[in-house]
């Protein structure tokens, strides 16, 4: 190829006064330390919230079966109760179990969906975020 | 990659990213270190993908590369934002000494001017320009011819 002597001098004079080293490399180690914060506590949140639901579905599926059984194989004995001041609430609890271990299936659910969108919204506040550091 | 690696990495090669993005810039020193501090950033959020194996400095001048193509295809407002903590500056005192220079290369396509500073002032190769740019080596090549021959031009205009 043809030399361009001078164009080729032009870019080999090339040397430009920059701005200060150690002050841009200290601007950009701050930029990454921010980074760094915004994953930790994404990461902890994340974790805190698996806890959660962890919690919720271990206490509500096998609140909800143990009560199933229970109503099952122990029929109340209401004759025994007929004076007691529980038998209004046992009446309650033998006549709607079935709408009581409905409801906590639709808790342990609403845990699950709850936690679903929990993790939706932090991956969307994550990405603004860094988009946002950008 | 380590953070202490990367930032190892980081001071070997900002120095000639930065006169990279200067004469991309025109000159202006404040544009050219805040797109180096971005690109230094984009690389550091995708550093998990870089094997050592290949070049950094092949890496880290293609992420420059797509940074400055995203700041010029940015639309602009009126009013800008201004940084508080870093203050515009003016341009440095030796920005007229390559005013002709910035001026000739402001002339070209964005494409040819960094192909251009990739290849007489990084001295890269057309295999690692092509790598850079995502493009073949002839298209290289043919930016390159033509970045030669529109500079010619203007700088011997410029010197007349």
């Amino acid at each position: 190829m043809k030399k361009n002597d001078l164009f080729e001098n032009r870019i080999a004079d090339y040397r430009p006064e920059l701005s200060d080293d150690e002050e841009f490399m200290s601007r950009f180690v701050n930029k990454m330390d921010t980074i760094e914060t915004v994953r930790r506590y994404c990461q902890h949140e994340r974790h805190r919230l698996r806890c959660t639901f962890v919690v919720a579905f271990l206490s509500g599926i096998p609140v909800g079966i143990a009560l199933t059984l229970f109503f099952i194989f122990h029929p109340l004995p209401l004759h025994l109760t007929a004076q007691s001041w529980t038998l209004p609430l046992l009446r309650f609890f033998a006549h709607n179990a079935s709408l009581l271990i409905s409801g906590l299936v639709v808790i342990s659910i609403s845990a699950v969906v709850a936690y679903v969108c929990t993790l939706f919204y932090n991956l969307f506040a994550f990405r603004s975020a860094s988009s946002q550091q950008k | 990659m380590t953070r202490e690696r990367f930032i190892e990495l980081v001071q070997v090669e900002q120095g000639s990213l930065r006169r990279f993005l200067l004469a991309l810039c025109s000159g202006d020193r404040e544009l050219a270190d805040d797109l180096a501090q971005e690109t230094l950033i984009k690389a550091w959020l995708a550093s998990d993908g870089f094997v050592e194996r290949f070049k950094f400095s092949t890496w880290l001048f293609k992420i420059a590369y797509n940074t400055f193509l995203d700041y010029k295809k940015k639309p602009r407002g009126v009013f800008e934002p201004v940084d508080e903590t870093h203050p515009s500056q003016d341009r440095p005192d030796d920005a007229f000494k390559y005013e002709d220079l910035y001026h000739a290369l402001s002339q070209l396509a964005e494409k040819t001017r960094m192909i251009i500073l990739l290849y007489y002032m990084q001295g890269y190769s057309v295999i690692e320009i092509a790598k850079i740019t995502s493009c073949n080596s002839v298209a290289v090549r043919q930016h390159l011819s033509r970045g030669r021959k529109q500079l010619k031009k203007l700088l011997e205009n410029e010197e007349k």
